[in-house]
């Protein structure tokens, strides 16, 4: 096996000039042609090269069009709870949240150990669906004790940020959440929701958040389309080994 | 826990905490149920039905004649965070994981552009490259790229990586990796990558990306993980500030 195989160096020498914005996001990638020209290998290797890129989300195909910068994802902070409404801004890019439904239920068996909840305590179920640059991106579950945001179905929970209303109008201190990361396959409900494919692979991203005074605040399921989001970590201190 | 919980549910969360807190280790035996009975001053009957509950939920698994044994489980729970910052085999040696590598190639290349551009090289510098494939308990979970700025590793080459920890060569060589920035999508494995670890084209895979510095801002190492999402869930906790 050779060290790095030309197709990984021209996959890699893509990737470089997408990051260092010769080529902007939407644009047209160069034709095969031109990228073996450029880079000095045979069209063949630059085909299986393209392939990488593909399956890592860095371009997509448009048929008898050619290959196209994928959208940038959407960066996911990992030692921050943040609001995925101000990332998105941040980014330059538009989006909106769709409320798909707000229901008061109590929760059952199947809930109360994730929210850390006795059953039978009343809760607001919350779907939204995220939009970005008019894309659908996330189909995002919340549920949130009613005692905790007793008048939550009176606020605009599309414009406003979730955490803002909860810390702004319901003066919450939120203080720290514990997500997990899986993937999921995509099932009818999710399949319509997201304008998937059933059986389309989905990261799920699941967790609670908790106050400051250690109460459940959050139990939230999140389900994103794979290629548009990243999860970064880079305020991270190493221990000493 | 509410104390007015039922008594073997309250029994079996508390078996389910020392699971969780590793009182209890995977592949252990538990108390037998008499001695559960006598220290939590309970009808055998009461425990009898906590622990149902708990082989039923996969939390424990009994054998004839022998006893009831903590389930091993087959997904790793992996906490990224910033105590586990010096990479994946540490947080599989917290968990008690029998871990092995294997080499698959090493050498030099050169950094072109895209390596270049992470390691801070200039485009015909040398790269030490070692690309490993990792095993939890004798089956692989993994593939690891590991590039590292020849300058600093000059011996490299004189190291056998499938016995020796990078982060301690690195240390050797007064270039310990103190700082990381790390990134982590999802992606599905492509038919190299499926045949390396003995899964499915498509399956899905935990992909990481980490810069690591030393404490004189120096980038030594950038690594490309490629993590089964069958053999691990990732975990972080976000704090909001």
């Amino acid at each position: 096996m050779r060290l790095l195989t030309l197709d990984i160096i021209v996959c890699n020498e893509i990737k470089y000039m997408i990051e260092n914005t010769p080529i902007l996001e939407g644009e047209k990638l160069p034709s095969e042609r031109e990228l073996a020209e450029k880079l000095d290998v045979q069209r063949a290797t630059v085909r299986t090269g393209l392939k990488i890129l593909l399956q890592e989300g860095w371009i997509c195909s448009r048929e008898r069009s050619g290959y196209y910068v994928a959208p940038r994802r959407i960066e996911k902070n990992v030692y921050r709870i943040s609001s995925t409404s101000q990332v998105v801004s941040d980014m330059g890019k538009q989006q909106h949240i769709k409320l798909l439904s707000i229901e008061k239920k109590e929760i059952g068996k199947d809930l109360f150990n994730k929210i850390k909840l006795p059953i039978g305590t009343k809760c607001f179920f919350i779907d939204r669906l995220r939009y970005v640059d008019d894309e659908i991106v996330s189909l995002e579950e919340s549920l949130v004790p009613c005692d905790v945001a007793p008048t939550l179905m009176e606020k605009d929970l599309e414009n406003r940020s979730f955490y803002s209303i909860l810390e702004e109008d319901y003066l919450i201190d939120l203080d720290s959440s514990e997500q997990e990361i899986i993937v999921v396959e995509s099932d009818e409900f999710l399949s319509k929701s997201l304008h998937v494919p059933v059986g389309e692979k989905l990261v799920k991203q699941q967790g609670l958040v908790l106050s400051i005074d250690g109460k459940p605040i959050e139990y939230s399921e999140t389900y994103m389309i794979m290629n548009r989001f990243v999860y970064v970590n880079d305020d991270l201190t190493g221990k000493k080994s | 826990m509410d104390y007015r919980m039922p008594i073997y549910i309250q029994i079996r969360d508390a078996i389910v905490q020392k699971v969780n807190n590793k009182e209890y280790l995977p592949g252990e035996a538990i108390p037998s149920e008499r001695k559960l009975a006598e220290s939590y001053e309970v009808n055998r009957m009461t425990v009898k039905k906590a622990i149902d509950a708990l082989v039923e939920e996969g939390y424990l698994f009994r054998v004839h004649g022998k006893g009831t044994f903590v389930q091993r489980k087959h997904r790793q729970r992996l906490a990224w965070g910033s105590d586990d910052a010096s990479g994946i085999s540490a947080l599989f040696r917290e968990q008690g994981v029998r871990r092995k590598d294997k080499v698959l190639v090493k050498g030099l290349t050169k950094a072109f552009n895209y390596l270049g551009s992470k390691l801070n090289l200039a485009k015909y510098e040398d790269v030490y490259v070692v690309h490993r494939l990792r095993y939890a308990n004798d089956e692989p979970f993994g593939v690891e790229y590991c590039y590292m700025p020849f300058k600093f590793f000059e011996d490299a080459d004189e190291h056998n990586f499938e016995n020796v920890s990078i982060y301690n060569y690195m240390e050797s060589k007064g270039h310990f990796p103190i700082k990381f920035e790390q990134r982590l999508i999802i992606i599905e494995a492509d038919e190299k990558l499926a045949k390396q670890m003995g899964i499915h084209t498509n399956d899905p895979l935990y992909y990481f990306e980490y810069l690591g510095k030393d404490k004189d801002g120096n980038v030594v190492e950038y690594t490309e993980s490629y993590i089964r999402c069958d053999k691990a869930v990732f975990t972080y906790e976000a704090k909001r500030i």
